[in-house]
C-alpha cells in the first residue's frame, strides 16, 4: 500500500495531466450518448464536490447550503439565457456574482457562529432559498421551473452535441480543480488550514480568521455557481426540486467519501458516488436503499473518507528526506 | 378563531417538543447532529399502523410494540454503528454523515414495505369536539398536548432528579472524567438514543392519528423542523428544546394561516436564523468558555 | 526608546470574578522578564489580553508606544507580538515545516490572485519564508523533524516547535506561557539554554512559569501575582527574599 501511495505522491502532476489527456481523448473513442452524459455529470459533480471540500475539508466549515448556491446559479444563468439572450460566457459570469454575492449576505452575520450552529442555518438557508424558488412565480416560475434553457454558446458557436458539451465541463472542471489547487499549495492554502486546526492559534499567528472565512464561502460558492449554470444549459431545463437540502447533503457525502482536505480523494470520492448509483440501476427500487447501506458501511470501514489521511505533499516531501539520508550515506561510506 | 389556532399551533409543537428533546439528548452526550432522528420518527408511526393492521385491532398495545421496536432500532444504531466511529475515534463530520445513510436506508425500507402514497391513520383519540368559550378543542388536541405535557415533565424528572439523568449529564459535559468516574459511558450513550427514539415514536404515532394520515416525506421535512427547533433553542439543553419546538409549532401555524402557505416550511429556519443573529447560541444556550 | 510592551492599570473582571487588579507592568527590548505566581493568578488572564483574545475590562495595553488595547489578535500579532500557549495549541495534522511557515503568516505580502496566478512576487516570497524557516529549525534543533506531522512528535519537541512557530514572525516581544511545563530535569537544562541563545540573538522575551529553579535562572526580572494582584516585582534574589511572596507560594522555593 504505501509503495502505492508513494509512486502517486512521486508522480502526481504527471498522473494528474496523464488523466486530463485521457479525458481529452475519451469522446473519441467512446461514442455512446449514454456513457458521455454519464462522465459529463460525473465532471460537474466532481467540480461542485471540490469547491465544497475547500470550505469544509481545507477550512472546516461543515455548510448544508451548498446546493442552494448551485441552484442561484443555474437559476441565474436560465434567466439570462431564456429572457435576454445572453451567451454561455455572460451566463457563467452571472452565476459566479450572483451565487458569490449571496454567499456574502449569508456569510457576513453566520461565519462567526460555531460548528453545529453554522451547519443548521446553512441548512435553513437552503431551504429558504428553495422555497423562495417556487413562489417567486414572475421570476423563476416556480414550481413549473424555466424550461427551454439553451445549450451553451460561446460567440455565437453552440456546443450542442454531446460531445462538445464534454468539452465545455472538462475545461471547467479542469480550471476549477487547478484554482483550487494553487490556492491550496499556497501560504494561504496553509492559512486556510490553520484556521481548520485552530483558529484561535491561528489568529495569534497573525491569521485574519473572520476574513478568510468569508473569502473561501466566496470562492466555493462562486464554483459551485458556475457549476450550476452548465447544469442549467446542460439539462435545458431546472425547477426547485433539484435545489434542496438532500442535494447538499448528497454533495457533503461526495466531498467526504473521497476524503477531506485531499484534492484527489474528493475527485475520486465524487466519481464514485455519481458513477456507482448507474452501476446499480439494474437494482430498480432497491437502488436507494443500496446507495445508503453503502454509505454507512464506507464510513465506518473508512471514518476518515478514502484518502483523508493521505497527505501527498507530506508523503512527497519525506521522500525526498529518505533520498538525501541515503546519499549522506554514499558518501559516507566511500 | 386565533385562539384556535394558537391551540393547533400548540399541539403540532409540541410533538416537534419531543422530537427534538430526543435530538438535543443525543446532541448532548455526543455532540452528534443526528439526522435519522426524523427518519425513527416516521418509523415509529408505521410501526404501530402496521402492527395495528396486523393485529387488526388492540392500538394501544400496537403503540406500545412501535415504542419498545423503535427503542431496539435506535439502541442498535448506537451499538453497532456510531459506537464503532468513537472506537476508532473518526471525526465527528462522519458520524453524520453515517446518520445520513442510515436516514436514507430507514427511509427506503419504509418505502419498500409501505410504498409512496399516503397512507390512512387511524385516530384513536377522536372523542369529539369541546367548547370553552368560543373556542372548539378537539379531544385530540387535548390528549396529545397532555401526554406531551406529562413526557416532558418526566423526562426533567429523570434528567434532574434520577442517578441516570446525571449520568447524562456528566457525560455531555466531560465524557473522559465520567467514565473515571465509573459512569458505564457507552451504555449512557445508547440509552440516551433509545429514548430518543422512543419519544420520536410516540410523535409519530400522534401525528399520525391528529392529521389521520401518514406518508413517507414525514421523516425528512420534521427531521429538519425538529433540527432547527433544538438549536433555536440551545442545542443540547432540554428546556430549550421544548421551547424552541413550541415556538415552531405556533409560528409555523400562525403563520401559514395569516402570511403565506407557501413558506411554511421555511418558517422554522427563518424563526432560527432570527433567533441566532440575536443570540448566537440559541435561546436557552449558554456561551462555552474556551479555556485558552 | 520605547518599552516593548506597557502594561497600564489592566484590570479584568469575569462575570463577577476579578481574574486581574490594576496591573502594571513594563517589558524593555532586550529582557528576559518572568511572571510566577500560584495557580489561578491571572497569568495566562494576562498573557491573552495582551495578545488581543480578550479586551480589558479596565486599562491599556501599549507595544512599541502603540496603543493596541482590544485589537484583534491577529492585527496584534503583525506588531510584532508572538505567543506559546500553556496546552501546546499546533497545527496537528500539518507538518512541523508547515507550522513554521504559517507563524510567518503575519509578514506576508502575498495575496489571493497571486497564489493563483503563481506570481514571481509569490514565489519569492515563499522562498524567503523557506529560507527562514530552515533557519529557525536548525536553531530549534527540529530541522530533521521538519515534515513529520506535529502530532507524532514527542512532547518535548512539540514545545520546541511552538516556540519556533513563535519565533518565525520575527517577534518584538516572544511571550512563552510556561515552556517548561511537563519537561525533565534535562530538557529543562537545554529549554533554559535555548531561552538565552534566543535573547542573545536579540530576542525580547516575557514568560510564565511555574519552575522556580528555571526562572530564577534565566529571567534578570520577575513579577509575581497572587489572586490577580501584583504582589512584588524586581531581580531574583529581591522576589526570593520579599516576605509576601513566600507567604504565597508556602515554602515552595526549589523545585
Amino acid at each position: 500500500m504505501n509503495k502505492i501511495l508513494n509512486f502517486f505522491a512521486k508522480h502526481m502532476n504527471k498522473l494528474a495531466v496523464l488523466l486530463v489527456v485521457i479525458l481529452a481523448l475519451f469522446p473519441l473513442f467512446f461514442n455512446s450518448s449514454y456513457v458521455l452524459r454519464i462522465v459529463t455529470i460525473c465532471m460537474m459533480y466532481v467540480m461542485i464536490a471540490l469547491s465544497l471540500n475547500l470550505l469544509t475539508g481545507f477550512l472546516g466549515l461543515m455548510t448544508m447550503g451548498h446546493a442552494a448556491f448551485w441552484g442561484i446559479g443555474a437559476y441565474a444563468a436560465a434567466i439570462l439565457s431564456t429572457r435576454a439572450g445572453f451567451g454561455m460566457g455572460t451566463c457563467m459570469f452571472a452565476a459566479a456574482i450572483a451565487a458569490g454575492l449571496f454567499s456574502l449576505l449569508l456569510g457576513l452575520p453566520t461565519l462567526r457562529l460555531k460548528g453545529y450552529y453554522l451547519t443548521v442555518v446553512t441548512l435553513g438557508f437552503c431551504e429558504i432559498i428553495r422555497l423562495v424558488e417556487m413562489n417567486s412565480m414572475e421570476l423563476t416560475r416556480g414550481p413549473l421551473g424555466i424550461a427551454g434553457i439553451p445549450s451553451p454558446n460561446l460567440f455565437g458557436f453552440r456546443f450542442n452535441s454531446n460531445r462538445s458539451v464534454f468539452y465545455v465541463m472538462l475545461v471547467l472542471v479542469v480550471v476549477s480543480a487547478l484554482i483550487i489547487h494553487s490556492i491550496v499549495h499556497s501560504r494561504i492554502g496553509l492559512a486556510i488550514m490553520s484556521i481548520r486546526e485552530d483558529d484561535l492559534a491561528a489568529s495569534t499567528m497573525g491569521v485574519n480568521v473572520f476574513l478568510y472565512k468569508i473569502m473561501v464561502f466566496i470562492i466555493s460558492s462562486m464554483i459551485v455557481g458556475v457549476a450550476g449554470a452548465f447544469y442549467a444549459h446542460y439539462i435545458n431545463f431546472i425547477d426547485p426540486s433539484s435545489f434542496t437540502t438532500a442535494a447538499s447533503m448528497d454533495m457533503l457525502i461526495m466531498a467526504i467519501l473521497g476524503g477531506l482536505g485531499s484534492i484527489p480523494g474528493t475527485i475520486l470520492g465524487a466519481s464514485i458516488l455519481t458513477i456507482l448509483p448507474e452501476t446499480i440501476r439494474a437494482m430498480a427500487q432497491y437502488r436507494n436503499l443500496a446507495y445508503g447501506i453503502i454509505i454507512v458501511i464506507l464510513m465506518m470501514a473508512k471514518p476518515d473518507g478514502i484518502l483523508g489521511n493521505v497527505n501527498f505533499k507530506y508523503i512527497k516531501q519525506r521522500l525526498t528526506l529518505n533520498k538525501t539520508e541515503a546519499k549522506v550515506g554514499e558518501r559516507k561510506d566511500e | 378563531m386565533l385562539l384556535e389556532q394558537i391551540i393547533n399551533g400548540l399541539t403540532i409543537g409540541s410533538t416537534y417538543a419531543l422530537i427534538a428533546i430526543g435530538f438535543s439528548m443525543v446532541f448532548g452526550v455526543l455532540e452528534l447532529v443526528n439526522f435519522a432522528n426524523g427518519s425513527v420518527y416516521m418509523l415509529g408511526g408505521y410501526i404501530t399502523l402496521m402492527v395495528y393492521l396486523g393485529l387488526d385491532g388492540h392500538f394501544f398495545l400496537s403503540f406500545i410494540i412501535s415504542i419498545i421496536a423503535t427503542g431496539i432500532v435506535g439502541f442498535c444504531l448506537d451499538r453497532f454503528g456510531l459506537r464503532r466511529l468513537r472506537i476508532k475515534k473518526a471525526p465527528k463530520l462522519t458520524g453524520l454523515i453515517t446518520t445520513m445513510g442510515i436516514a436514507t436506508v430507514i427511509d427506503n425500507v419504509i418505502l419498500l414495505f409501505f410504498g409512496s402514497q399516503t397512507k390512512p391513520y387511524p385516530n384513536m383519540i377522536d372523542f369529539g369536539k369541546f367548547k370553552v368559550g368560543n373556542t372548539a378543542i378537539s379531544s385530540s388536541q387535548l390528549i396529545i398536548l397532555a401526554v406531551a405535557l406529562l413526557l416532558m415533565l418526566l423526562l426533567s424528572l429523570v434528567t434532574y432528579k434520577t442517578k441516570f439523568g446525571k449520568a447524562m449529564r456528566c457525560t455531555a459535559q466531560n465524557a473522559d472524567a465520567a467514565k473515571l468516574m465509573g459512569i458505564n459511558v457507552n451504555l449512557t450513550i445508547s440509552l440516551t438514543f433509545v429514548i430518543a427514539s422512543m419519544l420520536a415514536a410516540v410523535a409519530g404515532t400522534m401525528v399520525g392519528m391528529y392529521y389521520q394520515s401518514i406518508d413517507i416525506n414525514m421523516g425528512f421535512t420534521v427531521g429538519m423542523k425538529t433540527m432547527a427547533s433544538a438549536v433555536l433553542g440551545g442545542v443540547g439543553i432540554l428546556p430549550g428544546a421544548m421551547a424552541g419546538g413550541l415556538l415552531v409549532g405556533l409560528f409555523e401555524t400562525l403563520g401559514a394561516s395569516y402570511i403565506s402557505s407557501g413558506y411554511r416550511d421555511a418558517i422554522a429556519f427563518a424563526i432560527l436564523i432570527l433567533v441566532i443573529l440575536i443570540k448566537p447560541t440559541g435561546l436557552f444556550g449558554r456561551k462555552k468558555i474556551n479555556k485558552v | 526608546m520605547s518599552s516593548v510592551l506597557r502594561v497600564i492599570g489592566v484590570t479584568q473582571k469575569f462575570g463577577g470574578l476579578k481574574a486581574l487588579s490594576d496591573i502594571h507592568m513594563h517589558i524593555e527590548y532586550g529582557e528576559i522578564v518572568g511572571i510566577i505566581g500560584p495557580n489561578g493568578a491571572g497569568k495566562t488572564t494576562l498573557f491573552n489580553i495582551v495578545t488581543g483574545i480578550y479586551a480589558p475590562t479596565e486599562g491599556q495595553i501599549e507595544l512599541d508606544g502603540e496603543d493596541i488595547t482590544g485589537m484583534n489578535p491577529h492585527l496584534i500579532a503583525r506588531r510584532g507580538f508572538a505567543r506559546t500557549f500553556q496546552n501546546i495549541r499546533l497545527f496537528a495534522k500539518l507538518s512541523a515545516m508547515d507550522n513554521v511557515i504559517i507563524g510567518m503568516h503575519g509578514h506576508t505580502k502575498v495575496n489571493l490572485i497571486d497564489a493563483i496566478f503563481h506570481t514571481p512576487r509569490k514565489r519569492k516570497e515563499e522562498m524567503e519564508c523557506n529560507k527562514r524557516a530552515e533557519e529557525i529549525l536548525k536553531l530549534m534543533s527540529l530541522w530533521d523533524d521538519r515534515y513529520a506531522l506535529t502530532a507524532s512528535l514527542p512532547y518535548g519537541k512539540q514545545r520546541r516547535l511552538e516556540i519556533a512557530r513563535a519565533l518565525a514572525a520575527n517577534p518584538k516581544l516572544l511571550l512563552l506561557d510556561e515552556p517548561a511545563a511537563g519537561m525533565n530535569e534535562q530538557e529543562t537544562e537545554e529549554l533554559l539554554h535555548m531561552v538565552q541563545k534566543l535573547r542573545n540573538l536579540g530576542y525580547t522575551i516575557l514568560l510564565i512559569e511555574h519552575d522556580m529553579k528555571f526562572v530564577m535562572n534565566v529571567c534578570e526580572r520577575i513579577y509575581v501575582l497572587n489572586y490577580g494582584e501584583l504582589l512584588a516585582e524586581g531581580n531574583p534574589t529581591t522576589v526570593r527574599n520579599n516576605p509576601k511572596v513566600i507567604e504565597a507560594y508556602l515554602g515552595k522555593e526549589d523545585d
